[in-house]
């Protein structure tokens, strides 16, 4: 063997020991995973996805919602992400299960959406009543984010479908706030797409318990 | 073993060499620099929206009865989440990886004395054609909301697919090319140059596998991600950066690198920690403890290859002040250098346990991966095309050039040097102000808005740098291509 | 050519010592440091310590396994596999299916109540001074020993029952033991069978 035989192999070796440290142990550790079972409810801890979330997904992703929320509760010794109640508890690798990316994201530019469709205060000012995020006001922060107050999030109106209203109202058009209002006869419909992505959004709850996860009383 | 006897043997002149590259490489460091300008545009427009979210509004622009369609389409594709995947992935592959597989093309003819023959040649500039298709299809792509949703790999699969195509030509050619070279005895630039251009198949295969393939689901492929971007960027970027700086130092100072016989040791802690770098990037995040942790220790530990090949490549500069005074392309390559050492100490002290809870997340990231993508990886190639340019076409680069390139490096260092500025106080503050649980979050940006501010003046500063750059590049290409056909038209 | 000159200081330049001393002094540093930072916050390698603080040298903490309640899943057992006779009050159905609340059955031999699930029961039986006349399927195929010892402690606990709880091992124990019969038990059989549990 030659000279550049045995670069060839200290080469090779070098990419195959971090291959098999940390591709092919965390698989055989976090890659096989199944969901607990809830002892008191019987439900499936993380719940499965509907098909409609798990389209919301990758609409999450393609239109990278990840360069500016996170998806990720750090423990409370690596963060005030648990102080600032965007979650009760560490996520761990069991919470990802259901999702084909897990959007974990890597900038907070906007909070943290680990725990968005959870019973929770609100995520900006991380204050006042605990409550569900609803649908509707998701649509109206992503079709007209201006119309929400203090709020500096893009606007995905594309997601979205004004037309006129022939005949009867859908019913399934935006109510927008005064001042954001449609013109006389049309109403603005959500896509497939932008259900998803809401169906997506408030599916988001890593609120239950799993032994991995403690939660700190 | 006498090494100059067989390159006497081949009986292959430099000129010749050249000759045979200038056709491919001419492609490429063009195309790869224009995609440098779309990717500092397309950035430009991302960092805008930040602070004027609606400014491209789809409210206004639905009104106008005739160009609707064309707002509504500028719209889609140029929102911030797209835009920013965009301008990324052309960084990354249209300009980063692109331009040091030229450099590679370029320093593996040199360094085996190999010449493609001219079947060779034409393949050579396919596979180049065919890398930028792989980019185009893959930034249309991402603008018409097919991106995977993994920052730094974002192209979609059929795009992606082209790219690992495109690149087991050129990479093929490259090592057998270095199979063929009868002389055995390899100097460090060969290593790291050989080194990434097997190193960066391999983990593009993998990410490719579990990101696309969908054969596990939950945290494995985040985590193979992670894996494959500190792969990218320690040990393929990094890797022919410092193959670069390894050739470019001595060729162009005449003298030896400074105590080099511990250049092999250098490697192979370089390669043995480089790889383990990447799953850092997610301190904090669902992904068992240990792995963070190691991958913590071997960035940190990173230090002391890039510690010594410091050593190797700074001190002749330093002792060889004069001479590096008078030549840009040295200035490029010094800057390039001494921000490899700035870049690995950044990232380390970022991933540290009580660094990360407050610093990860803001800003401060965008300033560390910006220390990397231009002050560390884009230097070294600006340097290395300068120096390559006039090689390739035969002539020295045009007066005007070289005094540009003073003008461009000047506006880049100050640029890159504000953007960081601006992005860490913004980064200190905003990271600060999320760490402070009684703070509202959305209070947290007004913290750091006037350093944003900062940020976008370098940028705005290394936006034009760019601009000179590929005016330089077009002006040596054009010079040279009329130059052949008819003496002096371009005078 | 560049490199072949940089070959040839290689040689001139073999009395420079590989690196200057304080990089040996600094890689040390690092190198020592490397190895407590791994040993302290790797949690222990292992795939069930997310958070990297968590202690794992001395005594395990970390990790622990959420306690499991016999009598929460049991009663999961129940209202699945018995509640549609024995009704989800306990009470059963006058004539049919006896009782289980305060049933002298239920609350009395472990043995005799562990035999009753596992094989069914036929025939005319009194509990609490009334007669019943359903059968009661057997249900040794259906649910393990677990189950079977998580139902019972159920119903052996709610309703106002008060009695030990049964675990596993016993049930295993009297399926072992009576692993030869096919029949269902009867009032008369069950009295005259052991009342203590198989050693």
């Amino acid at each position: 063997m030659n000279g550049y035989g045995r670069l060839f192999v200290g080469i090779l070796a070098a990419f195959v020991l971090s291959w098999v440290a940390l591709i092919l142990v965390p698989l055989n550790q976090v890659g096989n995973l199944m969901p607990l079972e809830d002892q008191v409810t019987g439900d499936m801890n993380p719940p499965a996805l509907s098909g409609l979330a798990q389209r919301g997904s990758k609409v999450y992703a393609a239109n990278g919602c990840a360069s500016c929320h996170t998806q990720q509760i750090r423990s409370e010794s690596g963060g005030a992400d648990i102080a600032r109640q965007w979650g009760t508890r560490q996520t761990v690798a069991r919470d990802y299960l259901h999702q084909s990316n897990p959007n974990l994201g890597a900038m907070r530019l906007g909070p943290d959406l680990a725990n968005l469709g959870a019973d929770r205060p609100d995520l900006n000012t991380n204050s006042g009543p605990k409550k569900k995020y609803d649908a509707a006001s998701l649509h109206q922060l992503f079709y007209a984010p201006k119309s929400v107050s203090g709020s500096s999030h893009p606007s995905y109106s594309f997601l979205y479908e004004k037309r006129e209203i022939k005949g009867i109202p859908s019913g399934m058009g935006l109510s927008l706030p005064v001042g954001f209002e449609t013109e006389e006869g049309k109403e603005v419909i959500p896509s497939e797409d932008a259900k998803a992505l809401v169906a997506y959004l408030l599916s988001l709850n890593r609120t239950y318990a799993l032994p991995e996860a403690p939660v700190k009383p | 073993m006498n090494c100059s006897s067989d390159i006497q043997f081949e009986g292959c002149g430099e000129g010749n060499l050249d000759r045979s590259l200038q056709g491919p490489l001419s492609l490429l460091f063009l195309s790869a620099t224009l995609w440098l300008v779309v990717s500092s545009f397309i950035a430009a427009i991302a960092f805008w929206q930040l602070k004027f979210p609606g400014f491209i509004d789809y409210q206004c622009a639905i009104q106008n009865p005739y160009f609707g369609w064309f707002f509504d389409l500028i719209h889609q594709g140029l929102n911030y989440g797209r835009a920013v995947a965009a301008s990324k992935s052309i960084l990354i592959y249209g300009w980063l990886v692109q331009g040091f597989l030229g450099v590679a093309i370029w320093l593996t003819g040199h360094l085996t004395q190999k010449s493609p023959c001219k079947a060779g040649s034409y393949f050579l500039l396919g596979a180049i054609a065919l890398w930028n298709l792989g980019i185009l299809v893959g930034v249309v792509g991402i603008f018409s909301g097919e991106a995977s949703g993994f920052a730094g790999f974002d192209f979609p699969k059929y795009a992606s697919a082209i790219l690992f195509v495109a690149y087991a030509f050129i990479g093929l050619g490259i090592g057998m090319r270095f199979a063929m070279k009868r002389c055995t005895k390899s100097t460090p630039a060969e290593w790291y140059l050989l080194g990434a251009v097997f190193w960066f198949p391999w983990f593009f295969a993998v990410a490719y596998y579990f990101v696309f393939c969908k054969v596990v689901f939950g945290v494995m492929p985040a985590l193979v991600h992670a894996w494959y971007i500190g792969g990218l960027e320690v040990l393929v970027l990094g890797s022919l950066a410092i193959a670069a700086l390894y050739y470019w130092i001595p060729t162009l100072l005449g003298v030896a690198l400074n105590r080099v016989h511990s250049a092999k040791g250098a490697f192979w802690f370089f390669a043995f920690l480089g790889a383990w770098t990447g799953v850092r990037h997610l301190v904090g995040g669902p992904i068992p403890a240990w792995m963070i942790t190691s991958s913590v220790v071997a960035g940190v530990l990173l230090l002391i290859p890039a510690i010594m090949i410091a050593n190797h490549q700074m001190v002749p500069l330093w002792s060889h002040w004069c001479k590096v005074k008078s030549n840009p392309v040295l200035w490029y390559l010094a800057t390039g250098g001494i921000s490899f050492v700035v870049w690995v100490s950044l990232e380390a002290f970022l991933s540290l346990r009580g660094v990360s809870a407050a610093l990860r997340f803001s800003y401060f990231e965008m300033g560390v991966s910006a220390v990397l993508e231009y002050s560390f990886l884009s230097m070294v190639l600006f340097g290395s095309i300068y120096a390559i340019l006039p090689k390739l076409t035969g002539k020295e680069l045009p007066c005007c050039v070289t005094c540009c390139s003073k003008c461009q490096f000047w506006w880049g260092f100050c640029g890159i040097i504000t953007y960081f500025t601006g992005t860490f106080c913004a980064g200190v503050f905003m990271g600060l102000g999320i760490n402070f649980a009684p703070m509202a979050f959305v209070a947290t940006k007004n913290l750091a808005s006037p350093f944003f501010w900062l940020s976008v003046v370098g940028g705005a500063m290394v936006l034009f740098a760019n601009l000179i750059f590929v005016k330089n590049v077009a002006a040596t290409l054009l010079a040279a291509c009329c130059n052949s056909n008819k003496e002096g038209c371009c005078s | 050519m560049s490199d072949h000159s940089s070959n040839q200081s290689n040689e001139n330049s073999k009395h420079q010592s590989m690196l200057p001393t304080w990089m040996y002094w600094f890689f040390a540093v690092l190198l020592v440091w490397g190895g407590a930072y791994l040993m302290r916050y790797s949690g222990g390698f292992s795939g069930e310590i997310y958070d990297e603080s968590t202690v794992t040298y001395g005594p395990v903490k970390g990790g622990a396994a959420a306690v499991e309640d016999p009598k929460v899943l049991g009663a999961r057992v129940f209202k699945a596999n018995c509640a549609q006779c024995h009704q989800v009050t306990g009470l059963g159905v006058e004539g049919q299916y006896p009782p289980l609340a305060g049933s002298e059955f239920v609350l009395g031999s472990e043995a005799h109540v562990i035999r009753i699930l596992l094989h069914g029961m036929v025939g005319p039986i009194t509990v609490k001074g009334k007669p019943y006349n359903g059968n009661m399927a057997p249900w040794k195929d259906v649910l393990d020993d677990k189950k079977i010892s998580q139902v019972l402690t159920y119903i052996r606990s709610d309703w106002g029952n008060n009695a030990t709880p049964i675990t596993p091992e016993m049930v295993a124990a009297v399926r072992k033991q009576e692993a030869a019969r096919t029949a269902s038990w009867t009032e008369k059989e069950l009295e005259a069978a052991p009342n203590q549990l198989p050693k």
